[in-house]
């Protein structure tokens, strides 16, 4: 919320990685609550981790509600992931996660920078958590199209349950 | 809602409303053409008249059919026969959900869902069928004065799809039980108002669901806790609100291996996203209170994996 104690645009944090962020966006700050708890799973040595985020305005104008935006630093989850979206009538879609998108988050007082500009925002917002995940097979599905409808059909839709349950019914132990 | 398997004749079966497939272009469906026998080619001559295509999502609901024990017929237009798709077979499935919610049937009997889906088995037709039904049961009544009104429809019996036992049918519908109630959980946290929904309420949700299952165990980390893991970052978002901030761990434990490494889901769970001091517009900003769909996602998951007992 604004207020006296809330960061202001330029402020610089501290990551639980040590890696220090610029806020140059306080609206930006869903990658930044993510970014800590991505470092926290390390501990759990897991065998996949999917992050799941009412993330960017970005997925909106991509897909619509329809689609669930997916990026990935591994093919394998990914696909598995795309293959659950179509079983489950829970649908997700593949964005590139190319490293030439990276230097759009440079900072010059930080590591690394909280927005990449206006451009590519979905893509960029995932280039800022994949600093955060590479110690493991990650997916990010940003659902800020798919999760709530607008207008007078204003409501939660519950998505992407469905596809989550079919991914995690199909792991084996 | 109560579910059963009923292999009864479909002109024998007593039900408030049986529900069966009709063909593109109005043609008799294989159970039509049985009905028709005992009811003198009623059904026939309705199809005749044009006020059912065919076409998915159509439906027609018909009243006391001679020699028929159903009190209502509900003809579902299932399109092109032989061509039936996953996506057409949902939209069939909420046409009828539609027409079943404006009169008053308290129990039905779906034949549609032994139907031939060209891309899925009778088994997810079966859960499919069924989460949708538990979707459509939900109704967000938390903030209103009024509560709603429960639903007509109490039971929902299907035949026995061929070549398929009891066992693995009833398994369909426990999957599409534990689906509909894990996706209508993360609709009603998503719902709650921001001022009703903060990470406090949050925390305490999560953790009357994990005393609702052995396999999940709830640990909630304080602000404090997370201060000392440095997680700088999270914090400096929760630092401008008066509400703190919760990092949720839920873990289900369904491996019987003990050293099994997990699975993890991370959800965002911002209970209002204002924009800070970047001030989002004031258009349509009362929706971001459904910025912590993500958390929400991921506690609907966890309650339908620990449901289904998944290892």
């Amino acid at each position: 919320m604004p207020g006296s104690r809330a960061t202001k645009p330029g402020d610089v944090v501290t990551s639980m990685s040590g890696k220090t962020i610029e806020v140059l966006n306080t609206d930006a700050e869903g990658r930044l609550v993510l970014c800590d708890a991505l470092t926290y799973a390390e501990r759990f040595k897991p065998k996949s981790v999917i992050d799941i985020a009412t993330l960017t305005g970005a997925a909106v104008a991509t897909f619509g509600n329809l689609i669930t935006a997916l990026l990935s630093n591994n093919q394998e989850l990914a696909d598995s992931l795309l293959e659950c979206g179509q079983q489950s009538l829970d649908p997700a879609w593949q964005l590139p996660l190319w490293d030439e998108y990276q230097p759009l988050l440079n900072s010059k007082f930080a590591d690394i920078a909280n927005i990449g500009g206006p451009r590519a925002g979905t893509i960029t917002a995932a280039c800022f958590l994949s600093r955060f995940a590479k110690k493991y097979h990650w997916a990010h599905l940003d659902i800020a199209g798919s999760a709530w409808k607008s207008g007078i059909e204003k409501a939660a839709t519950g998505r992407p349950v469905a596809l989550l349950v079919e991914y995690l019914r199909q792991q084996k132990a | 809602m109560k579910y059963s398997i009923n292999s009864t004749s479909p002109e024998n079966l007593v039900t408030d409303c049986l529900i069966v497939p009709v063909w593109d272009r109005a043609t008799a469906s294989d159970v039509i053409k049985k009905l028709d026998v005992t009811c003198n080619k009623g059904i026939a001559r309705i199809l005749k008249s044009g006020d059912i295509q065919g076409k998915p999502g159509d439906t027609l609901m018909l009243h006391t059919l001679e020699g028929i024990k159903a009190k209502r017929i509900l003809l579902a237009g299932c399109g092109k026969q032989g061509s039936l798709d996953a996506k057409n077979y949902r939209k069939i499935i909420l046409a009828c959900l539609q027409a079943l919610a404006k009169s008053n049937v308290s129990s039905t009997h779906f034949l549609l869902s032994s139907l031939t889906i060209t891309d899925r088995d009778s088994q997810w037709a079966v859960s499919n069928l069924v989460q949708e039904i538990e979707k459509n049961l939900y109704r967000y009544d938390h903030t209103r004065s009024k509560k709603a009104k429960a639903p007509s429809l109490k039971s929902v019996s299907i035949g026995l799809p061929e070549g398929k036992t009891r066992k693995t049918i009833h398994a369909a519908i426990s999957l599409g039980n534990a689906l509909g109630n894990g996706i209508n959980i993360a609709r009603e946290l998503g719902n709650l108002p921001g001022n009703v929904c903060t990470p406090t309420y949050l925390a305490q949700e999560c953790k009357k669901l994990s005393a609702r299952y052995d396999s999940v165990k709830t640990q909630v980390l304080s602000e404090k806790q997370m201060q000392r893991m440095g997680m700088g970052s999270l914090l400096s978002v929760s630092h401008g609100s008066i509400q703190e901030a919760k990092l949720i761990v839920m873990q289900h434990m369904g491996s019987p291996k003990a050293n099994s490494k997990p699975h993890v889901l991370v959800g965002k769970g911002i209970t209002f996203d204002s924009g800070g001091i970047s001030l989002k517009p004031g258009a349509a900003m009362d929706e971001m209170k459904f910025d912590m769909c993500g958390a929400a996602s991921v506690v609907g998951t966890m309650a339908a994996v620990a449901e289904l007992n998944c290892q």
